[in-house]
């Protein structure tokens, strides 16, 4: 392998990294830059990141300051990004950056996460030179959740870019000329994209801003919690920004992903976790009392379950069970155990809800996949992996309308939960149902028990996306009341009917997935790290 | 020693942009000649033999640059005029296109064919509008004669030509904001490398040369390259325009062979000296973007191989455009870099950081010396601000085009020639200049 030096330190050429920049990140050498994003091509026109490159040329080895975003290692180079030259550089960038932009630090949003301010900081001068009257550019109001303070922007341009390369949708222009020149949505063009707050995560400062989160929180307040997007199968990989002190999420943000996601994630996706805090969250096991629900403990809720299928089965009527694409694999493994091994019901269906606008897929590649289950694939596998060959729900239906399956224990967990008319109809003959789920949703009215569950940011799990890749979700704090993670729950019922499911952890479960599931051998949370892995199909 | 007028000797020949004048003053034949009895490659070999160079200000080898594009294309390679001539105190292509515009279009026709183009562009300064029409009725007579079109001299040889109006920014003279605006695109100058010959317009190998470096080329084949090699000086032969303005008695054009000439003799013998009598004051040798002069250095040899850039001289400046700026003692230096950052901070394209915020800036501070309202410390934030965008005595070159040095090093220049002027303005709180603005 061909090699050049950073700083003295030798580093092989990897062309699929390309520039400097990704050159240096990968071996611990941060070359600070704005306008340079890895999902992105490369202008160079922050020219932060310059450093002194020498090398060889037709006319001799030469040495000369040069932007590390477009230039590729070559054999031989030599980067210098500690010189006096590069220093000074930086030093004068951060200078000419700031002279015209506000002094509005404590009550910006970007504060606390902002390459402006840490740059300043690291790079730049305590104090300014600059006694000119500053350009003042205004606040714009350019799309659904997106603002524009136009007077904190560098101009780095990121955030027209995506637009052009990634969205595809070109809604943002650069606007006017020279110091006065302005990024803007084009005439009767709003920022309304389906991708569009990626927008906001890739500008260095704070001149985009979500308005879903703008003042809500200061950024030092929040921890990132390592988390997948469950909007729909593409398995987005994110991070959940939640304040431990109240226990609330305040925001989702892309984590890079270069198999799954990239840098991005769609708007669905990004605002779609606000039913985690909603009012109709189910905080405790509720039992049906006449025409209403009351509150009850486990202890009792579990009674009833055991009841509720005994019932059945006295009447002669069959248990069946549901899997479900938005819970996880250790819970869909646990859950097909339960009815194979302890109910012993071979009926087991999985619901899913796929939308009918198909994938939806942009110019960069990224697509908004149509099947808005987050772990269908995996429900799938771990029914295999207990080898329960899945019943189709129309089938199930057929059979509750029949009058063959009279008690039915449901799998929820999808927030935007509707019954088909289908459903419905056939859920509502059922002489028992058992619904886990973490809203009062439509499946309410026809249920027996609700159980509550937990919300993906509040329990251990795995996901596997549309493409067979398994990634972990973390917990970033308990779910509310008295609810538990599902896994706990379905354990729980197992003991109730006078069965063991006697797992500690969800990672526990994972364990035994591992050896049973087809393709999932290997599979561990220290394996899958944050990044996931690929299981052989 | 005379003029010697190669590209502007048939200038007064009346009618001569018509194309039955042109033709009957010895038009079309070198393009013929090219056509007929050269190769592509032979066309080059004889420009690159004759020495001629970019008359643009770059001042590089014009057929090393065309021997850059591709041999054998594998998609449409293309060629641009570059007649968006907007330096301050560069007025000659104005009136090569205005005066003579077929003796472009035939030099653009033998270059097209010599880098094997599909088409050629001229972009044309849209203030030109002038030029600009009568740049299209000689393409359209040029068309009506088989020299630009299908087949041209029978030789399977096709070729399109075209104008294209800029809208008015400065910026779409530099040759990668040439193209970006060719494309439709703001003129924001593209990262370099890929060059031109690379990547240029619409993603294809493109040459772009100055009106005035095309102008040559019928002239050279016509006479050959050692006919053009042995005028003027060896190192930078041939004929150059100087396009003389400001406080003299008679500005002008003059062609005039490099290196023919001191800067002395250019103001004082051929642009008739300084008006009214009065003195000398400074001389801007080159368009508004290089480094003025001061009367003690004006006996320096007017061709590029004295100047720093390009050819390494003593003169610690670049040559330049042959736009001479002379200013009398009328003239306040802090004054005249004020109009030149007015005019620089009002055309930076703002893409990148260095230019966009240093040029506004600087033309603040000047401002304000200038108007009395100058602070002690301004001259050396003056100088280091201009220094950090390109510095002219150190290795610094951060901005992605040549707008940054362009502004930066006439900031620095004029400061460290007239340093004592500005401090003046500081201490004394006012333009100590009694200006006559009235230039005649």
């Amino acid at each position: 392998m061909p090699t050049f030096t950073i700083d003295g330190k030798e580093i092989e050429i990897d062309p699929a990294l390309g520039n400097l920049i990704r050159h240096g990140t990968k071996h611990g050498i941060h070359i600070p830059h704005y306008c340079f994003h890895p999902g992105l091509s490369a202008p160079g026109n922050c020219r932060m990141c310059m450093v002194e490159v020498e090398s060889d040329t037709p006319a001799g080895r030469r040495k000369a300051l040069t932007t590390a975003c477009t230039t590729r290692p070559a054999p031989g180079m030599a980067v210098d990004t500690q010189s006096k030259l590069v220093k000074d550089t930086q030093k004068a960038v951060m200078e000419f950056l700031l002279i015209n932009h506000p002094l509005d630090c404590p009550v910006c949003d970007q504060a606390g996460e902002c390459d402006l301010q840490d740059f300043s900081y690291k790079y730049g001068s305590g104090d300014s030179r600059f006694q000119e009257a500053k350009v003042v550019q205004p606040k714009k109001d350019i799309g659904e959740h997106i603002l524009l303070y136009a007077d904190r922007c560098i101009r780095c341009t990121r955030c027209i870019r995506f637009c052009d390369e990634v969205s595809g949708t070109s809604e943002l222009g650069y606007f006017y000329r020279g110091v006065y020149n302005e990024i803007d949505v084009f005439p009767g063009v709003r920022l309304d994209n389906r991708l569009s707050g990626n927008t906001v995560d890739i500008c260095p400062v704070g001149a985009l801003l979500d308005k879903a989160f703008l003042f809500k929180q200061r950024v030092w307040f929040l921890d990132g919690v390592e988390s997948v997007c469950p909007g729909c199968s593409a398995g987005c990989n994110v991070r959940a920004d939640v304040n431990r002190d109240n226990n609330r999420v305040y925001r989702l943000k892309p984590r890079e992903n270069a198999e799954v996601n990239q840098f991005w994630m769609c708007d669905d996706g990004r605002h779609g976790w606000r039913y985690v805090h909603a009012d109709n969250r189910l905080t405790a096991p509720m039992l049906r009392s006449g025409e209403g629900w009351a509150a009850a403990a486990w202890e009792e809720a579990l009674g009833q379950v055991r009841q509720g299928f005994e019932g059945v089965r006295a009447g002669g009527g069959a248990v069946a069970g549901v899997l479900s694409g938005h819970l996880t694999n250790e819970e869909n493994y646990l859950f097909a155990r339960l009815m194979k091994e302890v109910v012993g019901s071979e009926k087991v269906g999985l619901r899913t809800r796929v939308s009918e606008e198909g994938d939806v897929k942009f110019k960069g590649g990224f697509t908004i996949r149509a099947d808005k289950s987050p772990n269908s694939r995996g429900a799938r596998d771990m029914a295999a992996a207990v080898g329960l060959t899945l019943t189709e729900m129309p089938d199930l239906l057929r059979q509750i309308e029949g009058g063959t399956v009279q008690g039915l224990y449901l799998l929820g967990g999808d927030p935007a939960e509707g019954l088909t008319e289908a459903e419905r109809s056939a859920f509502g003959r059922l002489k028992f149902l058992v619904v886990q789920d973490i809203l009062t949703s439509g499946l309410a009215p026809v249920a027996h028990v609700l159980l509550p569950g937990a919300a993906f940011v509040e329990k251990e799990g795995t996901f596997t996306n549309c493409a067979g890749r398994v990634q972990r979700l973390c917990r970033a704090f308990p779910p509310p009341g008295e609810a538990k993670a599902d896994w706990e729950i379905v354990r729980d019922v197992a003991g109730a009917l006078g069965g063991r499911l006697d797992f500690a952890s969800a990672r526990e479960v994972m364990e035994e997935v591992a050896q049973k599931a087809p393709g999932y051998a290997g599979v561990t949370y220290e394996a899958l790290g944050s990044a996931g892995m690929t299981v052989s199909s | 020693m005379p003029e010697h007028r190669i590209i502007l000797k048939d200038v007064d020949v009346p009618n001569i942009q018509d194309i039955e004048v042109y033709i009957a003053n010895g038009g079309y034949r070198a393009a013929e000649k090219a056509l007929k009895t050269m190769t592509p490659d032979e066309v080059i070999k004889e420009v690159q033999d004759s020495g001629l160079a970019g008359r643009g200000g770059a001042w590089f080898p014009t057929g090393t640059k065309w021997s850059f594009m591709p041999k054998e294309p594998k998609v449409p390679s293309y060629l641009c005029v570059n007649a968006d001539e907007s330096e301050p105190g560069t007025f000659k292509d104005r009136q090569l296109i205005e005066k003579n515009p077929h003796q472009l279009v035939e030099g653009t026709i033998i270059a097209a064919y010599a880098i094997r183009a599909r088409a050629a562009y001229i972009y044309v300064r849209g203030e030109m509008a002038e030029g600009m029409r009568g740049l299209d009725r000689a393409i359209a007579q040029a068309y009506a004669k088989g020299y630009v079109g299908r087949n041209l001299f029978g030789k399977g040889y096709d070729l399109d030509l075209y104008t294209h109006p800029g809208a008015g920014a400065y910026i779409c003279g530099e040759e990668t904001g040439l193209m970006q605006s060719l494309e439709g695109k703001r003129a924001e100058p593209r990262v370099k490398p890929p060059f031109p010959a690379q990547r240029g317009i619409f993603g294809c190998p493109t040459t772009v040369n100055n009106v005035q470096t095309l102008s040559y080329v019928p002239h050279i084949v016509n006479n050959g390259a050692a006919w053009f090699k042995g005028i003027g000086n060896p190192k930078y032969p041939g004929t150059f325009i100087f396009c003389i303005s400001g406080h003299v008695r008679n500005p002008g054009l003059f062609e005039m062979e490099l290196g023919a000439a001191t800067m002395r003799q250019l103001i004082y013998d051929y642009a008739g000296g300084i008006r009214d009598g009065r003195e000398l004051k400074a001389v801007i040798p080159g368009g508004a973007s290089t480094l003025p002069m001061k009367p003690d250095q004006i006996d320096i040899v007017m061709s590029p191989d004295q100047f720093l850039l390009p050819g390494r001289g003593p003169f610690k400046g670049m040559f330049g455009t042959g736009g001479i700026i002379v200013m009398d003692e009328t003239a306040c230096a802090v004054d005249m870099l004020l109009n030149l950052m007015q005019f620089f901070a009002h055309e930076s394209c703002g893409q990148c950081t260095p230019c966009r915020e240093g040029a506004p800036w600087v033309r603040d501070v000047v401002k304000r010396i200038e108007h009395g309202q100058g602070r002690p410390g301004d001259i050396d934030l003056l100088l280091n601000v201009a220094d950090n965008v390109a510095g002219l005595l150190s290795p610094r070159y951060s901005t992605i085009c040549l707008f940054g040095p362009a502004f930066s090093y006439p900031t620095q220049g004029t400061i460290l020639a007239f340093r004592e002027e500005f401090e003046e303005h500081i201490r004394q709180g006012r333009c100590p200049i009694r200006k006559d603005k009235g230039i005649r």
